[in-house]
């Protein structure tokens, strides 16, 4: 704030210096005749006119508080003086300068004199200092209302680093986040949390101060001043002290906010789970109930003749593979929608997953045709082998499960423009429109409870007949997506649906190239 | 010094914020950090980081502000006052006069322009302008005045040629405009004549004024506004003051030429030229304009008084050749009307009596008169008012009464007053019982333009007028009270409250300090047209003690 001061005194018009000094003259003058009369007064009334000199001191007191400085004050001492000695000292009307008396005053008027301009120039200076601290005030309560209004970190940061360069006149720079390590100094600071750069001990020749954006959670960013100009003074440093303190306490209140937000969205998180329990434990209890009365009657009936105990072996296995497809399924859900582990993508063979997903679904597919239409070319996508495997089983499995009995279901892959297209067709049936929009959907079925209970009660079809809790397609689609791929459901024209995904060709270690 | 004070309150004040605001961060915020963690026991209390540092708190004080505005003014005006004492020491050197006197204008002088700066010092420094109002500016206009009157006083009683009340009566008549005088003028050493036709110059056009037109105040001192100058001569208050000073100061140089070449002696030619343009009324010999006994000198006189009596806007006027606005103008036909009545009365009343014979002398004497009361100078060519018979004193107390023109250094009601309370009563008369059932507008011709009066002027007017009238009758009743006859309670209190000076006798060196209190008090109260210095003197009583229940309210 140097430059203050320094441009109000230049911007100062001449003719304003002329009449400064008009004024100081008439003062002066004013004060002298005032002092030489009071003498005059003395002397005619016979007293010692020495006592004219107390006189001349406050008069020089006076000039030189009025004039703003000591030279005037010791002018006007100087003429009273030589007046005096003119005018009434003992050899009258003649100068003589040689008494002790003369010295002394002399001596004390001069030492008036710069006293009383040191005062004057210190009492400008404080009403100058007070006047910057006045500014400093109101600036600090702009920078607060517009950090309180920030939205984000990065906008206070941005908000300060506008206000301190606005103020100081110097460019201030306020980064969030931890500066490259290209700019050592920077790094340094924001590493070791204390101050580097100009004026600071092991830093030469650097022209900008860095400070810590520090809280006692840690470091959130580094502040630049530019310091070619000189450092700042002592207001200015507790000013920016001030600013920086009040930066900090916005980017930690954001970051609070967007912490706060997060924790939002786990508690959210945390009830879908627990609806998708309450959802599912009802629906496994099912198939528990009909193991356990299997297993029951065949424990307790010995004698059961061999077709029966075929037949409630044969339901119990399928009961069993029908929960361990369901818990695979939840499983695979869960894995998909907790962001915290990323997916594991590694180059896997089309053919290996290919194959084992139709290996799986080979045992169950009944009386369904089951085939695969692969390329000649090796093709290696960048997946979740499990998790698209996963998919697939559950795409074959859905065919098998709202397909006439006799249907066939083909699987195929292809790669086209850089993305690999995975599909499972079949002939049976297709979907209206409406069943093809949602079917995507959690939690959403054919049929009702109703249904699949008569269904469960009566006969049980071979293959699986029993109704699925609706997860299955929403996992395919939720695996799919977190490939940043696509999936969709089509009626084709063999009479039946298509179920089509893609997986994009490209992989992750790709992807971290471009950033 | 307060500024280092504030400077560093304000320093200190940053520095607290930023202390603050680091342990703000330590205690709320590990607060917020964890919603479902349980609130962190309570801590020590906040004092630690702010321990040491000065308390901010201060109280807004609004009326500082206005007791220091005052502060600057009186103190500046005072300074100024002291400044105008010293000016009779410089005659001292030129007319070889006794220097035994210079200290009692030296020390009082320089004494008031100390303890003027000390006042603007301590606390009336480095102050922006702020405006006053009404009230304020009247209290600033009295204090201004009763400082003025005891400063002037003082050479007096330093001098041992009067008594404090009769010096302070003395600088009152002076500063006023009056001219009764309790000295014995021709014993009188002329440096304290000087003295005292200096007090006319500076008390005509008004101190404040003379202040306004040097200082150059900003904001606008409507200050002298109650020393009667109502009129804007020229856009901006310093113009104005500047305007009429010049005006003036021309008057009386003209005035003292005049005199010289009539055969005045040259220190006889400036006091008089003073105090008729001033209206004031100081002579330098006891028996006045009559000492000269020459008709060139009063006829001159005359025409001094009466330019003295017509307002500043005439003469400005006339300077400038509108001579259209000059006889236009309602004041001065009623003026020179009543003066011509007067005139005629007045010589009718001192042939029936017999006591001047000679239709010639008798209009000479009544003109002059005349001319010398209603202007409210004061001059006189008989030896004593006391001998007149007592239809002539009537006549002179409706004189006194009625004054000369407003915005003119003359006193009493004033004829533009005193027109528009007569309009105004005619025209209420009129509505009330007139014939013609219409509304009639008042019209007034005011340089040279004809205006419609508004009710609030005829109002304000007739106001003035029953003031006048009724402490005009409170100080007749005091004057009475001790010992003065009716027709001298009357004549004399009219002649102080309307600042006229002549005296048929009550008023003497040899009387109370009772009654001395009571003529100066008058003499003030006519000269700042009573109702602003009743105004000012309210506010200066009221003022502290209002503040003091505002504060411990």
């Amino acid at each position: 704030m140097h430059e203050v001061t320094r441009d109000a005194a230049a911007r100062r018009p001449p003719w304003g210096l002329l009449r400064a000094a008009l004024r100081a003259a008439g003062i002066v003058a004013v004060l002298y005749a005032a002092g030489m009369l009071a003498v005059y007064g003395f002397s005619v009334l016979g007293m010692r006119t020495l006592i004219g000199f107390p006189v001349f001191i406050l008069g020089i007191m006076i000039a030189s508080i009025e004039t703003d400085s000591g030279v005037w004050g010791a002018a006007l001492g100087l003429l009273y003086l030589v007046s005096y000695d003119l005018l009434f000292a003992a050899p009258k009307y003649r100068l003589v300068m040689v008494s002790r008396t003369d010295v002394v005053a002399l001596v004390i008027f001069m030492v008036v004199a710069l006293i009383m301009n040191s005062l004057t120039r210190r009492m400008r200076l404080q009403a100058e200092i007070s006047a910057r601290d006045a500014a400093a005030m109101s600036l600090l309560n702009k920078v607060s209302s517009g950090l309180i209004d920030s939205s984000s970190a990065l906008e206070a940061c941005a908000c300060a680093g506008r206000f301190l360069t606005t103020t100081f006149g110097r460019a201030v720079t306020v980064r969030y986040g931890e500066p490259p390590a290209t700019d050592a100094l920077a790094h340094e600071c924001y590493e070791r949390n204390y101050q580097t750069g100009y004026g600071e001990v092991g830093s030469r020749d650097a022209s900008v101060r860095y400070l810590p954006l520090s809280s006692k959670d840690g470091v959130y960013g580094v502040v630049g001043v530019d310091c070619v100009d000189g450092d700042l003074d002592a207001t200015g440093r507790t000013l920016l002290s001030a600013v920086i303190t009040q930066t900090v306490i916005a980017i930690e209140r954001n970051e609070l906010e967007e912490k706060r937000q997060r924790a939002q969205i786990e508690v959210e998180r945390e009830r879908f789970r627990g609806t998708l329990l309450r959802g599912v434990s009802h629906d496994l209890r099912t198939p528990l109930t009909s193991i356990t009365g299997n297993v029951e009657f065949l424990l307790w009936n010995a004698g059961a003749d061999e077709a029966t105990r075929h037949e409630l072996l044969t339901s119990v296995l399928e009961d069993a593979r029908w929960l361990s497809a369901m818990v695979d399924n939840l499983l695979s859900m869960t894995r998909v929608q907790d962001a915290s582990t990323p997916l594991e993508k590694s180059p896997e063979t089309v053919d290996d997953v290919v194959g084992a997903a139709v290996a799986l679904e080979e045992k169950r597919r009944g009386s369904h045709a089951l085939t695969t239409r692969l390329p000649d070319e090796i093709l290696v996508v960048p997946m979740d082998g499990r998790l698209v495997e996963q998919v697939l089983v559950n795409l074959i499995e859905n065919a098998f499960k709202h397909t006439r009995p006799d249907a066939s279901v083909e699987v195929s892959a292809w790669e086209q423009d850089g993305v690999a297209h995975f599909a499972v067709a079949d002939d049976g049936g297709g979907m209206d429109d409406a069943r093809l929009e949602r079917v995507f959907d959690s939690f959403y079925t054919t049929g009702s409870r109703a249904d699949a209970a008569r269904a469960a009660q009566a006969s049980r079809p071979a293959g699986g007949g029993r109704r699925g809790v609706g997860l299955g397609l929403s996992i395919c689609k939720a695996i799919v997506e977190a490939h940043d791929g696509t999936i969709t459901a089509r009626n084709n024209d063999r009479g039946g649906a298509t179920f089509e995904f893609t997986l994009p060709m490209e992989g992750d270690s790709d992807a971290n190239g471009d950033e | 010094m307060r500024r280092d004070r504030s400077s560093a309150t304000r320093s200190a004040c940053l520095s607290r914020l930023a202390r603050l605001l680091g342990s703000f961060r330590t205690t709320r915020l590990a607060r917020l950090a964890s919603p479902l963690a349980p609130a962190p026991a309570p801590r020590a209390p906040l004092a630690s980081p702010l321990a040491g540092l000065p308390v901010l708190g201060g109280v807004d004080a609004p009326d500082d502000c206005l007791a220091r505005t005052m502060a600057h003014y009186v103190g500046l005006s005072t300074i100024f006052v002291g400044a105008i004492e010293l000016i009779p020491l410089a005659a001292i050197p030129i007319g070889r006069w006794e220097r035994t006197f210079a200290p009692c204008f030296i020390f009082p002088g320089l004494c008031a322009m100390a303890a003027g700066y000390l006042l603007y010092f301590l606390w009336g420094r480095g102050l922006a302008t702020r405006q006053l109002g009404r009230r304020e500016a009247s209290a600033c206009a009295l204090v201004v005045w009763l400082v003025a009157i005891a400063v002037y006083a003082v050479p007096f009683v330093a001098a041992g040629l009067l008594d404090p009340f009769q010096a302070i009566f003395e600088s009152t008549s002076g500063l006023t405009t009056t001219g009764l005088s309790v000295m014995d003028v021709d014993a009188c050493p002329r440096v304290f004549l000087l003295h005292r036709s200096l007090m006319h110059y500076f008390g005509g056009v008004g101190l404040v004024l003379v202040l306004t037109s040097l200082l150059r105040p900003g904001g606008g001192l409507r200050v002298f506004d109650v020393e009667g100058h109502a009129d804007r001569l020229l856009p901006g208050t310093t113009a104005t003051a500047r305007v009429i000073l010049i005006l003036y100061t021309s008057l009386i140089a003209v005035g003292a030429l005049a005199y010289r070449a009539c055969g005045m002696p040259a220190f006889d030619a400036v006091n008089m030229a003073i105090s008729a343009v001033s209206t004031g009324g100081f002579a330098v010999h006891a028996s006045s304009i009559a000492s000269y006994g020459s008709l060139p000198v009063e006829i001159v006189s005359i025409v001094l008084m009466l330019a003295g009596a017509t307002s500043f806007a005439l003469n400005f006027a006339l300077v400038r050749g509108d001579f259209r606005a000059f006889f236009r103008h309602v004041e001065t036909g009623c003026l020179y009307g009543i003066i011509l009545a007067a005139t005629v009365a007045m010589t009718a009343c001192l042939l029936a009596s017999g006591q001047v014979s000679g239709v010639a002398d008798a209009a000479r004497i009544a003109l002059f008169q005349t001319v010398a009361i209603i202007t409210t100078t004061g001059f006189q060519t008989i030896p004593s008012l006391a001998v007149l018979p007592a239809s002539a004193l009537f006549v002179a107390i409706l004189l006194m009464f009625v004054g000369a023109e407003a915005g003119s250094t003359s006193g009493g009601i004033k004829v533009y007053r005193a027109v528009l309370a007569t309009l105004g009563v005619v025209s209420t008369l009129r509505e009330r019982y007139g014939r013609v059932r219409a509304v009639r507008s008042v019209k007034v011709s005011r340089y040279g333009r004809r205006v419609a009066c508004t009710r609030e002027e005829m109002d304000d007017a007739m106001a003035f007028v029953l003031v006048y009238v009724l402490v005009f009758a409170a100080g007749c009743f005091v004057f009475a009270l001790c010992g003065a006859d009716v027709r001298d309670a009357v004549f004399d209190f009219a002649s102080c409250l309307g600042n006229v000076g002549v005296s048929v006798g009550f008023i003497t060196a040899s009387s109370g300090p009772v009654v001395l209190l009571v003529g100066s008090v008058a003499m003030l109260l006519g000269r700042l047209e009573i109702i602003p210095a009743c105004m000012g003197a309210l506010w200066l009583i009221t003022a502290p003690r209002e503040r003091r229940r505002a504060f411990h309210a």
